[in-house]
């Protein structure tokens, strides 16, 4: 009887990296449903596209680099990436501004650093910053959430909307942003920004239609429905807590000061833990294993970094939002983290 | 349990309880099995219905490993014998790419960083994985049962643990082998300092032992040579250089040359004294004088220069040989030996006439001088006549031969130059003892007169200096004018050396042949140079 040779262990469990990839995506789920709630279903357009486009990149890619396509496809990373992507940018963006970010983030981020686990950047937001440097205009062309809209755009002028830039009856996104007085609206952050540079403030600013209570008028519920996603994803073990746990806190922690300092030009805690994209960068962005620093302590100083420098950028920076900003330049640090946050061996010394 | 059997009854592990357990067995359990029973049967007891690419593993599904035979015994160690199927326990998927989640390290029991590890086994930097601590690795597999990408990270372990260990192994072998080779060249090193500092102590250790055996040896020999075993003595001492030789493994080997060359010298210095004792011996025969040992020496001195005078004849003859033709006249010959005849009358004369001058000289001083004086002058005299006529005969005889053998042939010229040189010896034999006489004369007269004695001994002298001269004369004439005859000269001058003589007896064969005679000539000329030497080691 011939018996089958294995090296230990002979078991396994059961953990797999689509399955993981999958859990993700599938996290972002309350999310995306907030998004489409507050923003129309173009978000789901884009979606659709950035996976298509992906999948095609990452099938081409692995063949020009004579590896096996399946694989590499069915890992569900690059899913992973147009999704975040997709999720990312404005909802009724033209089609070649996710071509063009999907092309990016897969074929150069990953694919040319080595494939999935040699990407020293994260895919998605090192894409979405090439857009929102090279695409400021159609990367910032947010929708006001639907009820503030003047005219109610449905699926087909939406569709028609990413692929002509026109809609059905001739409108433009420009026009189809403008509110009901007519002025095209910026984002919640933006509007702060805006309001506090030309001397408003906070509460002033806040006023204004596109805001509710707490934070910007549906850009709080759909922060809401990314903290769901994510502690699902702590829940399912898919995540370690350190990250996101550490980047709320700074934030947190920085926000609380800085209000506490200047309450006028300060928008409080609150405003910025659900504002912009808060909530999905430090469940969904600053996760990403591949790029994220590897030890525990390391993850910590990681995620407090990232945060910290949010905070940094929203209010003193050029850039309403600043997760992509943050993550990537983080994510330099990665390698140096790591190596001065080793875990102590078990039965050796301190670490020197 | 077994284990307190060994206290309580003395019993010996020699049984465990062993589960046999899997999806393959129909009868799961735990059995108690004696050491060594087959795995086989355990399995068969218990049920065991194989699956294709079936696998048993001996212990647990994350430390045991799979056997590749069941026909092998139980041991202590073997706990679990698992027989899974393959839902229970799968084959491992593909092994994807890392995604650096640390799944591994938030399950490593020992606080490693797996995926690190893993990272750093798989471009086998062993530095850094020691650095990170793989031997604390127990092989748990827990890192590999979590990971997601499916990575055999324990088999990664296991083999980088390999290659350490054999880089250590080698490591250590290398730096055996280095310090081997190091004590080795080291006593190498100093094996040949202390050889050479042995070639450098040696020498100047023995020198004294040598200076003083080579004191001995002197003493030694100047104790022989007295007793007159010179040869023997020269002998011993070669024998005990041998001796040394053999004896002093680091004699060098140039001792035993210094060693010949000094006895050589030793030999010839002894030579030289045994020489010097024999003319000392006849001036110790007679009464101790300082004058008498001058007369003595004064005549060795003039048998020397007269040795060399006719060794110089002798070689301007050989060199004037190949000049002249080989194919000679008879007549020639003939009118040359008539010449030689006429010169030799002549120094013949001169003779009577010295002869006449000193008899005539010792009776002018005889009135003055004592009898006996004058008896020992007459006795010199007629020696020197006789030395004359002896003289006189032979160089008749080698004017007359010539001239008789000349018109016959050659040979009879050879032939009649040869009775000449015997002639001419005998004649330098009478001129000889007409000295030895004349030195014995002041023998005779040292009791009456010493200045009388010497006056008579310088006349007998002079005599004998002209008779030896006319002799030259004779001699000269004879080889330049007799071309046939060519070593007379040299025959008659001290040895009949028998190559020489086989030389002379070539001439004639080889007169037609310039070469030939050239190489004689050389060869003649060579011998006349050492006869030279040797008069003048002699002198």
């Amino acid at each position: 009887m011939k018996l089958t040779m294995a090296s230990s262990p002979h078991n396994h469990s059961h953990k797999s990296l689509t399955r993981l990839m999958l859990s993700v995506i599938a996290a972002c789920i309350p999310g995306l449903i907030a998004q489409v709630f507050f923003f129309g279903t173009g978000v789901l357009i884009q979606l659709v596209l950035a996976l298509v486009v992906v999948s095609v990149f990452e099938a081409a890619i692995m063949l020009i680099r004579k590896r096996p396509v399946w694989p590499a496809l069915s890992d569900g990373s690059a899913w992973l990436t147009a999704v975040l992507l997709a999720l990312s940018i404005p909802p009724l963006a033209p089609w070649w501004i996710i071509v063009i970010g999907c092309l990016f983030s897969i074929v150069i981020v990953k694919q040319l650093y080595g494939g999935l686990g040699f990407n020293l950047f994260n895919p998605a937001m090192a894409a979405y910053v090439l857009l929102l440097v090279s695409f400021p205009v159609q990367m910032t062309a947010w929708l006001p959430v639907t009820d503030l809209i003047n005219t109610p755009i449905g699926f087909a002028d939406q569709l028609r909307l990413i692929f002509t830039d026109f809609t059905a009856s001739g409108f433009s996104l420009d026009q189809v942003r403008a509110g009901v007085d007519g002025l095209t609206m910026a984002t919640p952050l933006d509007t702060v920004k805006t309001d506090i540079a030309h001397g408003l403030t906070v509460t002033e600013s806040m006023q204004k239609p596109i805001f509710n209570e707490w934070a910007g008028l549906g850009w709080a519920w759909v922060n809401l429905g990314y903290l769901v996603g994510g502690l699902y994803l702590l829940k399912a073990k898919i995540i370690n807590w350190h990250i996101p746990v550490s980047f709320i806190a700074t934030l947190a922690v920085c926000s609380a000061i800085g209000y506490i300092a200047s309450p006028g030009t300060e928008p409080g805690t609150l405003f910025h833990l659900l504002s912009g994209a808060t909530m999905m960068g430090a469940f969904f962005i600053a996760t990403d294993p591949v790029s994220a620093a590897t030890t525990n302590k390391g993850r910590l100083i990681y995620g407090a970094l990232i945060g910290l420098l949010i905070y940094l950028i929203r209010t003193f920076g050029g850039f309403p939002d600043a997760i992509a900003f943050s993550v990537l330049l983080i994510n330099i640090a990665v390698p140096l983290i790591d190596y001065y946050t080793q875990p102590r061996t078990y039965g050796h010394g301190a670490v020197k | 349990m077994p284990y307190s059997k060994a206290v309580y009854e003395g019993k010996p592990l020699i049984e465990r309880i062993v589960t046999v357990t899997g999806n393959t067995i129909h009868k799961p359990g735990n059995v108690w099995a004696l050491l060594g029973t087959e795995i086989k049967h355990l399995l068969d007891c218990q049920g065991f219905s194989p699956v294709p690419q079936q696998s048993v593993v001996m212990g647990g599904p994350m430390m045991g490993f799979t056997l590749p035979t069941v026909r092998i015994g139980i041991v202590k160690t073997t706990n679990c014998i698992l027989a899974p199927d393959h839902k229970e326990l799968a084959e491992p998927g593909p092994e994807k790419a890392c995604i650096r989640c640390s799944a591994c390290a938030d399950a490593c029991p020992a606080s490693l960083l797996p995926q690190q590890l893993q990272w750093f086994a798989k471009s086998k930097e062993y530095d850094k994985l020691q650095e990170h601590n793989l031997f604390d690795c127990i092989e748990c597999g827990a890192c590999a049962y979590v990971c997601p990408s499916e990575i055999p990270l324990v088999q990664y372990y296991r083999i980088a643990k390999v290659e350490i260990k054999e880089q250590q192994a080698d490591k250590i072998k290398a730096d055996r082998a280095k310090e081997r080779f190091d004590a080795r060249k080291e006593r190498l090193e100093r094996e040949q300092e202390e050889r050479q500092n042995r070639h450098k102590r040696k020498p100047a250790a023995k020198s004294a032992d040598e200076k003083q055996k080579v004191a001995e040896a002197l003493a030694r020999v100047k104790n022989k040579s007295d007793n007159g075993d010179e040869k023997s003595a020269v002998a011993a001492a070669i024998a005990r250089a041998k001796a040394k030789k053999q004896e002093g493994e680091e004699l060098e080997p140039d001792n035993s040359e210094v060693a010949k060359e000094r006895a050589l010298r030793k030999e010839q210095a002894r030579k030289y004294k045994e020489q010097k004792s024999q003319t000392d011996e006849s001036a110790e025969t007679a009464p101790v004088d300082d004058k008498k040992s001058a007369v003595a020496a004064a005549i060795a001195r003039a048998k020397a220069k007269k040795a060399a005078q006719v060794l110089d004849n002798a070689e301007q003859t050989v060199s004037e040989e190949p000049q002249t033709d080989a194919p000679v006249d008879d007549k020639k010959s003939a009118v040359a030996a008539a010449i030689s005849r006429a010169k030799a009358k002549k120094a013949a004369q001169a003779l009577d006439n010295a002869e006449q001058t000193t008899s005539e000289e010792p009776q002018t001083d005889a009135p003055v001088d004592d009898k006996k004086a004058a008896v020992a002058a007459a006795i010199a005299r007629a020696k020197a006549k006789k030395a004359a006529k002896a003289l006189e005969n032979a160089e008749q005889t080698v004017s007359e031969e010539p001239q008789s053998d000349a018109p016959v042939d050659d040979k009879k010229a050879a032939v009649a130059a040869a009775i000449a040189r015997a002639k001419a010896k005998k004649a330098a034999k009478a001129l000889e003892e007409a000295e030895q006489a004349t030195s014995e004369e002041p023998q005779s007269d040292t009791p009456v007169d010493d200045k009388k004695a010497a006056v008579a001994a310088a006349i007998a002298r002079a005599k004998a200096k002209k008779a030896a001269k006319a002799l030259e004369d004779t001699e000269q004439t004879q080889p330049q004018e007799l071309q046939v005859d060519s070593t007379a000269p040299k025959s008659a001058e001290s040895n009949t050396d028998d190559s020489s003589d086989l030389i002379n007896a070539d001439k004639p064969k080889s007169a037609d042949d310039k070469k030939k005679a050239a190489v004689a000539a050389a060869i003649a000329r060579a011998k006349a140079k050492k006869l030279q030497k040797e008069g003048n080691n002699q002198s």
